[in-house]
Protein backbone atom coordinates (compact mmCIF):
# COMPACT_ATOMS: atom_id res chain seq x y z
CA UNK A 1 0.00 0.00 0.00
CA UNK A 2 1.54 3.25 -1.08
CA UNK A 3 1.18 6.61 0.55
CA UNK A 4 -1.59 7.76 -1.73
CA UNK A 5 -3.73 4.72 -1.05
CA UNK A 6 -3.14 4.95 2.65
CA UNK A 7 -4.08 8.59 2.85
CA UNK A 8 -7.08 7.92 0.69
CA UNK A 9 -8.38 5.30 3.07
CA UNK A 10 -7.73 7.50 6.08
CA UNK A 11 -9.44 10.45 4.47
CA UNK A 12 -12.51 8.36 3.75
CA UNK A 13 -12.75 7.35 7.37
CA UNK A 14 -12.27 10.87 8.65
CA UNK A 15 -14.36 12.59 6.01
CA UNK A 16 -11.49 14.92 5.20
CA UNK A 17 -9.76 15.61 1.96
CA UNK A 18 -6.59 13.82 1.05
CA UNK A 19 -4.69 17.07 1.28
CA UNK A 20 -5.82 17.70 4.80
CA UNK A 21 -5.08 14.11 5.73
CA UNK A 22 -1.60 14.52 4.35
CA UNK A 23 -1.14 17.61 6.38
CA UNK A 24 -2.17 15.78 9.51
CA UNK A 25 0.23 12.96 8.59
CA UNK A 26 3.07 15.41 8.30
CA UNK A 27 2.14 16.88 11.63
CA UNK A 28 2.29 13.42 13.12
CA UNK A 29 5.79 13.03 11.68
CA UNK A 30 6.80 16.31 13.27
CA UNK A 31 5.50 15.18 16.62
CA UNK A 32 7.29 11.88 16.34
CA UNK A 33 10.57 13.54 15.37
CA UNK A 34 10.23 16.07 18.14
CA UNK A 35 9.58 13.49 20.82
CA UNK A 36 12.18 11.01 19.63
CA UNK A 37 14.81 13.70 19.35
CA UNK A 38 14.02 14.64 22.93
CA UNK A 39 14.61 11.05 23.96
CA UNK A 40 10.95 10.28 24.55
CA UNK A 41 8.83 7.37 23.38
CA UNK A 42 5.61 7.79 21.49
CA UNK A 43 3.07 5.12 22.32
CA UNK A 44 0.14 4.52 20.00
CA UNK A 45 -2.33 2.10 21.56
CA UNK A 46 -3.06 -0.88 19.40
CA UNK A 47 -0.18 -0.08 17.08
CA UNK A 48 3.09 0.14 18.93
CA UNK A 49 5.67 2.54 20.19
CA UNK A 50 8.30 4.66 18.56
CA UNK A 51 11.49 5.04 20.55
CA UNK A 52 14.92 6.52 19.93
CA UNK A 53 18.11 4.51 19.64
CA UNK A 54 21.64 5.83 19.55
CA UNK A 55 24.00 3.70 17.51
CA UNK A 56 27.55 4.05 18.76
CA UNK A 57 30.41 4.83 16.44
CA UNK A 58 31.89 1.73 14.84
CA UNK A 59 34.89 0.80 12.76
CA UNK A 60 34.09 -0.94 9.54
CA UNK A 61 36.15 -2.20 6.63
CA UNK A 62 35.09 -1.38 3.13
CA UNK A 63 35.69 -4.57 1.22
CA UNK A 64 35.81 -2.80 -2.10
CA UNK A 65 38.70 -0.53 -1.13
CA UNK A 66 40.05 -2.37 1.88
CA UNK A 67 40.13 0.81 3.94
CA UNK A 68 38.99 1.13 7.51
CA UNK A 69 36.34 3.69 8.20
CA UNK A 70 35.14 5.15 11.46
CA UNK A 71 31.40 5.62 11.22
CA UNK A 72 30.08 8.37 13.49
CA UNK A 73 27.28 7.75 15.97
CA UNK A 74 23.78 7.89 14.62
CA UNK A 75 20.42 8.54 16.18
CA UNK A 76 17.61 6.51 14.70
CA UNK A 77 13.97 5.91 15.49
CA UNK A 78 12.68 2.38 15.90
CA UNK A 79 9.27 0.92 16.14
CA UNK A 80 8.08 -1.88 18.39
CA UNK A 81 4.79 -3.54 17.68
CA UNK A 82 2.14 -3.58 20.39
CA UNK A 83 1.46 -7.01 21.96
CA UNK A 84 -2.14 -6.95 20.81
CA UNK A 85 -1.09 -6.35 17.24
CA UNK A 86 1.52 -9.08 17.50
CA UNK A 87 -1.10 -11.59 18.60
CA UNK A 88 -3.38 -10.54 15.79
CA UNK A 89 -0.65 -10.94 13.27
CA UNK A 90 0.23 -14.38 14.59
CA UNK A 91 -3.39 -15.46 14.40
CA UNK A 92 -3.70 -14.10 10.91
CA UNK A 93 -0.57 -15.92 9.86
CA UNK A 94 -1.73 -19.12 11.47
CA UNK A 95 -5.12 -18.92 9.83
CA UNK A 96 -3.76 -17.69 6.76
CA UNK B 1 10.37 3.76 32.85
CA UNK B 2 9.76 7.41 33.66
CA UNK B 3 6.39 8.85 32.69
CA UNK B 4 8.09 11.95 31.35
CA UNK B 5 9.78 9.85 28.72
CA UNK B 6 6.52 8.45 27.40
CA UNK B 7 4.26 10.44 25.13
CA UNK B 8 0.76 9.05 25.20
CA UNK B 9 -1.91 9.32 22.56
CA UNK B 10 -3.60 12.35 24.11
CA UNK B 11 -0.49 14.38 23.98
CA UNK B 12 0.08 13.38 20.39
CA UNK B 13 -3.45 14.42 19.52
CA UNK B 14 -2.98 17.80 21.12
CA UNK B 15 0.26 18.44 19.36
CA UNK B 16 -1.14 17.45 16.01
CA UNK B 17 -4.08 19.74 16.54
CA UNK B 18 -1.73 22.63 17.27
CA UNK B 19 0.52 21.94 14.34
CA UNK B 20 -2.29 21.44 11.86
CA UNK B 21 -4.48 24.17 13.17
CA UNK B 22 -7.43 21.85 13.69
CA UNK B 23 -9.48 20.96 16.72
CA UNK B 24 -8.58 18.04 18.92
CA UNK B 25 -11.59 16.08 17.80
CA UNK B 26 -10.41 16.10 14.21
CA UNK B 27 -6.97 15.16 15.33
CA UNK B 28 -8.34 12.32 17.40
CA UNK B 29 -10.39 11.01 14.49
CA UNK B 30 -7.32 11.15 12.33
CA UNK B 31 -5.28 9.14 14.78
CA UNK B 32 -7.98 6.55 15.15
CA UNK B 33 -8.33 6.21 11.38
CA UNK B 34 -4.56 6.15 11.03
CA UNK B 35 -4.18 3.28 13.46
CA UNK B 36 -7.10 1.38 12.03
CA UNK B 37 -5.94 1.54 8.42
CA UNK B 38 -2.39 0.69 9.40
CA UNK B 39 -3.41 -2.34 11.44
CA UNK B 40 -5.82 -3.58 8.79
CA UNK B 41 -3.13 -3.33 6.13
CA UNK B 42 -0.66 -5.23 8.27
CA UNK B 43 -3.20 -7.92 9.11
CA UNK B 44 -3.85 -8.36 5.41
CA UNK B 45 -0.12 -8.97 5.02
CA UNK B 46 0.28 -5.75 3.13
CA UNK B 47 3.12 -3.29 3.67
CA UNK B 48 2.32 0.36 4.22
CA UNK B 49 4.36 3.26 2.90
CA UNK B 50 3.61 6.50 4.68
CA UNK B 51 5.62 9.23 3.10
CA UNK B 52 6.11 11.36 6.16
CA UNK B 53 6.71 8.54 8.65
CA UNK B 54 8.13 5.46 6.99
CA UNK B 55 7.43 1.98 5.82
CA UNK B 56 5.70 -0.69 7.87
CA UNK B 57 5.89 -4.31 6.77
CA UNK B 58 5.50 -7.70 8.34
CA UNK B 59 8.73 -9.38 9.34
CA UNK B 60 8.98 -12.69 7.52
CA UNK B 61 11.64 -14.06 9.85
CA UNK B 62 9.92 -13.18 13.12
CA UNK B 63 6.30 -14.17 13.27
CA UNK B 64 4.03 -11.36 14.39
CA UNK B 65 6.73 -8.73 14.28
CA UNK B 66 6.57 -5.58 12.16
CA UNK B 67 9.55 -4.07 10.43
CA UNK B 68 9.77 -0.31 10.34
CA UNK B 69 11.99 1.85 8.16
CA UNK B 70 11.88 5.54 8.93
CA UNK B 71 11.34 7.93 6.07
CA UNK B 72 14.04 10.27 4.94
CA UNK B 73 12.60 13.40 6.53
CA UNK B 74 11.98 11.69 9.85
CA UNK B 75 15.42 10.10 9.91
CA UNK B 76 17.15 13.32 9.02
CA UNK B 77 15.40 15.26 11.73
CA UNK B 78 16.12 12.62 14.36
CA UNK B 79 19.78 12.36 13.38
CA UNK B 80 20.30 16.09 13.09
CA UNK B 81 22.72 16.31 16.08
CA UNK B 82 25.04 13.82 14.40
CA UNK B 83 24.53 14.85 10.81
CA UNK B 84 27.65 17.04 10.88
CA UNK B 85 29.91 14.04 11.34
CA UNK B 86 31.20 12.15 8.37
CA UNK B 87 32.91 8.79 8.17
CA UNK B 88 36.62 9.06 8.81
CA UNK B 89 39.18 6.93 7.11
CA UNK B 90 41.54 5.33 9.60
CA UNK B 91 45.21 4.61 9.07
CA UNK B 92 46.23 0.97 8.93
CA UNK B 93 48.46 1.31 12.01
CA UNK B 94 46.30 3.65 13.97
CA UNK B 95 43.70 2.32 16.33
CA UNK B 96 43.22 5.60 18.09
CA UNK B 97 39.56 6.23 17.53
CA UNK B 98 39.59 9.26 19.79
CA UNK B 99 42.19 11.03 17.70
CA UNK B 100 40.33 10.17 14.56
CA UNK B 101 37.05 11.45 15.97
CA UNK B 102 38.59 14.49 17.60
CA UNK B 103 39.98 15.52 14.27
CA UNK B 104 36.48 16.08 13.13
CA UNK B 105 35.60 18.42 15.93
CA UNK B 106 36.72 21.45 14.04
CA UNK B 107 34.88 20.23 10.98
CA UNK B 108 31.79 19.71 13.07
CA UNK B 109 32.09 23.20 14.45
CA UNK B 110 32.55 24.62 11.02
CA UNK B 111 29.59 22.75 9.72
CA UNK B 112 27.52 23.81 12.68
CA UNK B 113 28.45 27.44 12.17
CA UNK B 114 27.67 27.25 8.51
CA UNK B 115 24.36 25.68 9.33
CA UNK B 116 23.59 28.40 11.76
CA UNK B 117 24.49 31.12 9.30
CA UNK B 118 22.31 29.69 6.62
CA UNK B 119 19.59 28.58 8.93
CA UNK B 120 16.86 29.91 6.83
CA UNK B 121 17.91 27.78 3.91
CA UNK B 122 19.90 24.90 5.30
CA UNK B 123 17.85 24.20 8.34
CA UNK B 124 14.64 24.04 6.38
CA UNK B 125 12.58 20.97 6.78
CA UNK B 126 12.07 18.71 3.80
CA UNK B 127 9.72 19.73 1.12
CA UNK B 128 6.11 19.22 1.88
CA UNK B 129 6.40 20.17 5.50
CA UNK B 130 3.68 22.54 6.59
CA UNK B 131 4.55 25.99 7.78
CA UNK B 132 3.58 26.39 11.42
CA UNK B 133 1.23 29.18 12.33
CA UNK B 134 2.30 31.95 14.64
CA UNK B 135 0.45 30.37 17.54
CA UNK B 136 2.79 27.41 17.47
CA UNK B 137 5.75 29.73 17.74
CA UNK B 138 4.35 31.52 20.76
CA UNK B 139 3.62 28.36 22.74
CA UNK B 140 6.39 26.92 24.80
CA UNK B 141 6.49 23.16 24.87
CA UNK B 142 7.94 21.36 27.84
CA UNK B 143 11.15 20.46 26.12
CA UNK B 144 13.53 23.13 24.97
CA UNK B 145 14.55 21.10 21.98
CA UNK B 146 10.98 20.86 20.91
CA UNK B 147 10.81 24.61 20.84
CA UNK B 148 13.87 24.74 18.65
CA UNK B 149 12.20 22.48 16.18
CA UNK B 150 9.10 24.61 16.13
CA UNK B 151 11.12 27.75 15.62
CA UNK B 152 13.15 26.31 12.87
CA UNK B 153 10.18 25.05 11.06
CA UNK B 154 8.55 28.40 11.51
CA UNK B 155 11.49 30.23 10.05
CA UNK B 156 11.62 28.29 6.92
CA UNK B 157 10.02 29.83 3.94
CA UNK B 158 10.70 27.02 1.59
CA UNK B 159 7.71 24.89 2.35
CA UNK B 160 5.82 23.84 -0.71
CA UNK B 161 2.07 24.23 -0.46
CA UNK B 162 0.63 20.93 0.56
CA UNK B 163 -2.52 21.35 -1.43
CA UNK B 164 -0.67 21.08 -4.68
CA UNK B 165 0.79 17.71 -3.76
CA UNK B 166 -2.33 16.05 -2.46
CA UNK B 167 -4.72 16.89 -5.26
CA UNK B 168 -5.50 13.34 -6.13
CA UNK B 169 -9.05 14.18 -7.17
CA UNK B 170 -7.77 16.15 -10.08
CA UNK B 171 -5.14 13.62 -10.73
CA UNK B 172 -2.55 16.25 -11.43
CA UNK B 173 0.17 15.05 -9.15
CA UNK B 174 2.25 12.07 -10.04
CA UNK B 175 2.74 10.23 -6.78
CA UNK B 176 5.22 7.89 -8.37
CA UNK B 177 7.78 10.67 -8.23
CA UNK B 178 7.79 11.41 -4.55
CA UNK B 179 9.89 14.54 -4.00
CA UNK B 180 10.76 13.54 -0.48
CA UNK B 181 12.16 10.23 -1.55
CA UNK B 182 14.20 11.55 -4.45
CA UNK B 183 17.69 12.92 -4.17
CA UNK B 184 17.65 15.39 -7.01
CA UNK B 185 15.39 18.01 -5.44
CA UNK B 186 16.99 21.38 -5.82
CA UNK B 187 15.32 22.81 -2.77
CA UNK B 188 16.51 20.08 -0.50
CA UNK B 189 18.34 21.62 2.46
CA UNK B 190 21.87 20.70 3.30
CA UNK B 191 21.08 18.45 6.20
CA UNK B 192 18.85 16.44 3.95
CA UNK B 193 21.76 15.99 1.63
CA UNK B 194 23.85 14.82 4.51
CA UNK B 195 21.06 12.56 5.59
CA UNK B 196 20.78 11.29 2.08
CA UNK B 197 24.45 10.53 2.05
CA UNK B 198 24.17 8.89 5.41
CA UNK B 199 21.23 6.81 4.37
CA UNK B 200 23.12 5.80 1.31
CA UNK B 201 26.00 4.87 3.54
CA UNK B 202 23.67 2.82 5.60
CA UNK B 203 23.01 0.67 2.63
CA UNK B 204 25.17 -2.38 2.58
CA UNK B 205 28.66 -1.45 1.48
CA UNK B 206 30.00 -4.94 1.67
CA UNK B 207 31.47 -4.00 5.00
CA UNK B 208 32.66 -6.09 7.78
CA UNK B 209 32.56 -4.77 11.27
CA UNK B 210 35.73 -4.90 13.25
CA UNK B 211 34.26 -5.59 16.67
CA UNK B 212 36.82 -3.74 18.72
CA UNK B 213 39.34 -6.51 18.54
CA UNK B 214 42.91 -5.49 18.08
CA UNK B 215 44.35 -6.58 14.82
CA UNK B 216 47.32 -8.81 15.01
CA UNK B 217 50.48 -6.99 14.20
CA UNK B 218 53.49 -8.61 12.65
CA UNK B 219 56.39 -8.05 15.01
CA UNK B 220 59.53 -7.19 13.14
CA UNK B 221 61.51 -9.18 15.69
CA UNK B 222 59.97 -12.38 14.35
CA UNK B 223 61.19 -11.57 10.88
CA UNK B 224 64.70 -10.87 12.15
CA UNK B 225 64.84 -14.13 14.05
CA UNK B 226 63.71 -16.07 11.03
CA UNK B 227 66.26 -14.39 8.77
CA UNK B 228 69.06 -14.94 11.25
CA UNK B 229 68.21 -18.61 11.62
CA UNK B 230 68.16 -19.01 7.86
CA UNK B 231 71.62 -17.47 7.47
CA UNK B 232 73.07 -19.60 10.26
CA UNK B 233 71.59 -22.73 8.76
CA UNK B 234 73.08 -21.96 5.36
CA UNK B 235 76.53 -21.36 6.84
CA UNK B 236 76.45 -24.55 8.86
CA UNK B 237 75.33 -26.52 5.83
CA UNK B 238 78.10 -25.02 3.71
CA UNK B 239 80.79 -25.87 6.22
CA UNK B 240 79.44 -29.36 6.69
CA UNK B 241 79.44 -29.88 2.97
CA UNK B 242 83.06 -28.85 2.68
CA UNK B 243 84.12 -31.20 5.46
CA UNK B 244 82.13 -34.05 4.03
CA UNK B 245 83.62 -33.54 0.59
CA UNK B 246 87.11 -33.47 2.02
CA UNK B 247 86.42 -36.69 3.91
CA UNK B 248 85.04 -38.51 0.90
CA UNK B 249 87.55 -37.18 -1.60
CA UNK B 250 90.86 -36.64 0.25
CA UNK B 251 93.66 -34.76 -1.41
CA UNK B 252 96.02 -37.49 -2.68
CA UNK B 253 99.67 -37.29 -3.52
CA UNK B 254 98.85 -37.99 -7.09
CA UNK B 255 96.76 -34.84 -7.29
CA UNK B 256 99.61 -32.78 -5.91
CA UNK B 257 102.02 -34.37 -8.33
CA UNK B 258 99.69 -33.71 -11.20
CA UNK B 259 99.60 -30.04 -10.28
CA UNK B 260 103.34 -29.77 -9.74
CA UNK B 261 104.55 -31.71 -12.71
CA UNK B 262 103.38 -29.07 -15.11
CA UNK B 263 105.16 -26.36 -13.15
CA UNK B 264 108.41 -28.29 -12.96
CA UNK B 265 108.38 -29.26 -16.59
CA UNK B 266 107.73 -25.73 -17.65
CA UNK B 267 110.59 -24.48 -15.51
CA UNK B 268 113.00 -27.01 -16.97
CA UNK B 269 112.00 -26.24 -20.51
CA UNK B 270 112.30 -22.52 -19.98
CA UNK B 271 115.78 -22.82 -18.48
CA UNK B 272 117.36 -24.86 -21.28
CA UNK B 273 115.14 -25.30 -24.28
CA UNK B 274 117.94 -26.30 -26.63
CA UNK B 275 119.29 -29.03 -24.37
CA UNK B 276 115.89 -30.56 -24.03
CA UNK B 277 115.42 -30.69 -27.75
CA UNK B 278 118.68 -32.54 -28.20
CA UNK B 279 117.91 -35.03 -25.52
CA UNK B 280 114.48 -35.65 -26.93
CA UNK B 281 116.00 -36.26 -30.32
CA UNK B 282 118.51 -38.71 -28.90
CA UNK B 283 115.85 -40.44 -26.89
CA UNK B 284 113.51 -40.82 -29.79
CA UNK B 285 116.28 -42.24 -31.97
CA UNK B 286 117.27 -44.86 -29.51
CA UNK B 287 113.97 -45.36 -27.79
CA UNK B 288 113.72 -48.97 -28.89
CA UNK B 289 117.11 -49.96 -27.50
CA UNK B 290 117.08 -48.05 -24.20
CA UNK B 291 116.80 -49.81 -21.00
CA UNK B 292 113.99 -47.61 -19.83
CA UNK B 293 111.99 -48.30 -22.94
CA UNK B 294 112.18 -51.97 -22.12
CA UNK B 295 111.14 -51.09 -18.65
CA UNK B 296 108.17 -49.15 -19.92
CA UNK B 297 106.94 -52.18 -21.81
CA UNK B 298 106.95 -54.29 -18.70
CA UNK B 299 103.78 -54.33 -16.63
CA UNK B 300 105.26 -55.41 -13.33
CA UNK B 301 107.49 -53.38 -11.02
CA UNK B 302 109.86 -56.34 -10.54
CA UNK B 303 111.19 -56.19 -14.07
CA UNK B 304 112.18 -52.59 -13.51
CA UNK B 305 114.03 -53.41 -10.36
CA UNK B 306 116.03 -56.14 -12.15
CA UNK B 307 117.34 -53.71 -14.75
CA UNK B 308 118.34 -51.08 -12.27
CA UNK B 309 121.60 -51.53 -10.49
CA UNK B 310 121.25 -52.59 -6.87
CA UNK B 311 121.77 -49.97 -4.19
CA UNK B 312 124.69 -50.17 -1.87
CA UNK B 313 123.65 -52.11 1.13
CA UNK B 314 125.93 -50.52 3.65
CA UNK B 315 124.26 -48.51 6.42
CA UNK B 316 126.74 -45.75 6.03
CA UNK B 317 125.38 -42.85 3.98
CA UNK B 318 121.79 -44.08 4.05
CA UNK B 319 119.51 -41.13 3.94
CA UNK B 320 116.20 -41.41 5.73
CA UNK B 321 113.25 -39.21 6.21
CA UNK B 322 110.14 -39.30 8.36
CA UNK B 323 106.60 -38.92 7.15
CA UNK B 324 104.78 -36.11 8.93
CA UNK B 325 102.12 -33.49 8.34
CA UNK B 326 102.81 -31.92 4.95
CA UNK B 327 105.77 -34.20 4.48
CA UNK B 328 105.16 -37.27 2.42
CA UNK B 329 106.76 -39.14 -0.48
CA UNK B 330 106.21 -36.47 -3.09
CA UNK B 331 107.58 -33.67 -0.96
CA UNK B 332 110.56 -35.83 0.01
CA UNK B 333 111.22 -36.47 -3.64
CA UNK B 334 111.05 -32.80 -4.33
CA UNK B 335 113.48 -32.13 -1.52
CA UNK B 336 116.03 -34.83 -2.28
CA UNK B 337 115.74 -35.16 -6.06
CA UNK B 338 114.32 -31.81 -7.13
CA UNK B 339 111.01 -33.09 -8.48
CA UNK B 340 107.86 -34.63 -7.10
CA UNK B 341 107.72 -37.30 -9.81
CA UNK B 342 110.55 -39.28 -8.31
CA UNK B 343 108.46 -40.32 -5.31
CA UNK B 344 107.97 -43.62 -7.08
CA UNK B 345 111.55 -44.60 -6.34
CA UNK B 346 111.17 -43.81 -2.68
CA UNK B 347 108.10 -46.01 -2.72
CA UNK B 348 110.02 -48.73 -4.48
CA UNK B 349 112.81 -48.50 -1.94
CA UNK B 350 110.37 -48.81 0.95
CA UNK B 351 107.79 -51.21 -0.38
CA UNK B 352 108.02 -53.35 2.74
CA UNK B 353 106.95 -50.35 4.86
CA UNK B 354 104.46 -48.67 2.58
CA UNK B 355 101.33 -50.51 1.49
CA UNK B 356 99.52 -47.51 0.06
CA UNK B 357 101.65 -44.67 -1.26
CA UNK B 358 98.64 -42.28 -0.96
CA UNK B 359 98.11 -42.98 2.73
CA UNK B 360 101.43 -43.32 4.53
CA UNK B 361 101.19 -43.42 8.28
CA UNK B 362 102.57 -40.50 10.23
CA UNK B 363 106.01 -41.13 11.67
CA UNK B 364 107.03 -43.71 9.13
CA UNK B 365 110.77 -43.56 8.51
CA UNK B 366 111.53 -44.14 4.88
CA UNK B 367 114.86 -44.63 3.19
CA UNK B 368 115.76 -42.14 0.53
CA UNK B 369 117.59 -44.08 -2.17
CA UNK B 370 120.57 -42.73 -3.96
CA UNK B 371 119.72 -40.82 -7.10
CA UNK B 372 122.21 -42.79 -9.13
CA UNK B 373 120.54 -46.04 -8.24
CA UNK B 374 117.48 -45.18 -10.26
CA UNK B 375 119.19 -42.69 -12.59
CA UNK B 376 117.25 -39.86 -11.09
CA UNK B 377 117.82 -36.52 -12.74
CA UNK B 378 115.31 -33.69 -12.30
CA UNK B 379 116.67 -31.91 -15.32
CA UNK B 380 116.37 -34.88 -17.58
CA UNK B 381 113.05 -35.21 -19.38
CA UNK B 382 113.87 -38.84 -19.97
CA UNK B 383 114.21 -39.45 -16.29
CA UNK B 384 110.97 -37.62 -15.62
CA UNK B 385 109.22 -39.62 -18.29
CA UNK B 386 110.47 -42.82 -16.77
CA UNK B 387 109.20 -41.76 -13.36
CA UNK B 388 105.79 -41.01 -14.81
CA UNK B 389 105.67 -44.40 -16.43
CA UNK B 390 106.59 -45.93 -13.14
CA UNK B 391 103.79 -44.07 -11.44
CA UNK B 392 101.33 -45.37 -14.03
CA UNK B 393 102.50 -48.89 -13.39
CA UNK B 394 102.03 -48.48 -9.68
CA UNK B 395 98.52 -47.12 -10.23
CA UNK B 396 97.58 -50.02 -12.48
CA UNK B 397 98.94 -52.46 -9.95
CA UNK B 398 96.90 -50.91 -7.18
CA UNK B 399 93.74 -51.05 -9.27
CA UNK B 400 94.27 -54.72 -9.86
CA UNK B 401 94.84 -55.32 -6.19
CA UNK B 402 91.74 -53.36 -5.19
CA UNK B 403 89.38 -55.51 -7.31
Amino acid sequence: MDNKTFLGKVSKLTGRTVAETGQLSDALMTVLADCVTAGREVVLPGVGRFYPVLEEETVVVDRTTGKRLLLPPEAIVRFECAPSLVNKLKEARHNG
Amino acid sequence: MDDDKIVNLNEVIKRIAVLSDVDEETSKEFMQAFSRVLVDALLSKDSVDIRAIGRFSEDEHASGNVKFEASLPLASVVNRPFSCFDPVELDDESDDIENASSGDVSDAEISVDSMQDGATEEEALPDGMPELPDEAVMQKPENEKASELFLESADTGDAVPIEEEYEDEQGAVDESVDPQWTETDENKPEQDVAATVRIDNRKPLQVEIVGGEEEKKHHPLVRWIFSLGLVIGLCVGFIAGILLYDYIYPVSQRDIIADEIDDVEMAVIEDDIAAVDEVVAVVSASSEDSIYSQAENDDTAESVSEIVKPVHESDKGVVTDTVSAGRFLATMARKHYGSYVFWVYIYEENRQLISDPDNVAMGTVVVIPDAAKYRIDAKSPESIKAAKAKAAEIAAERRRLSR
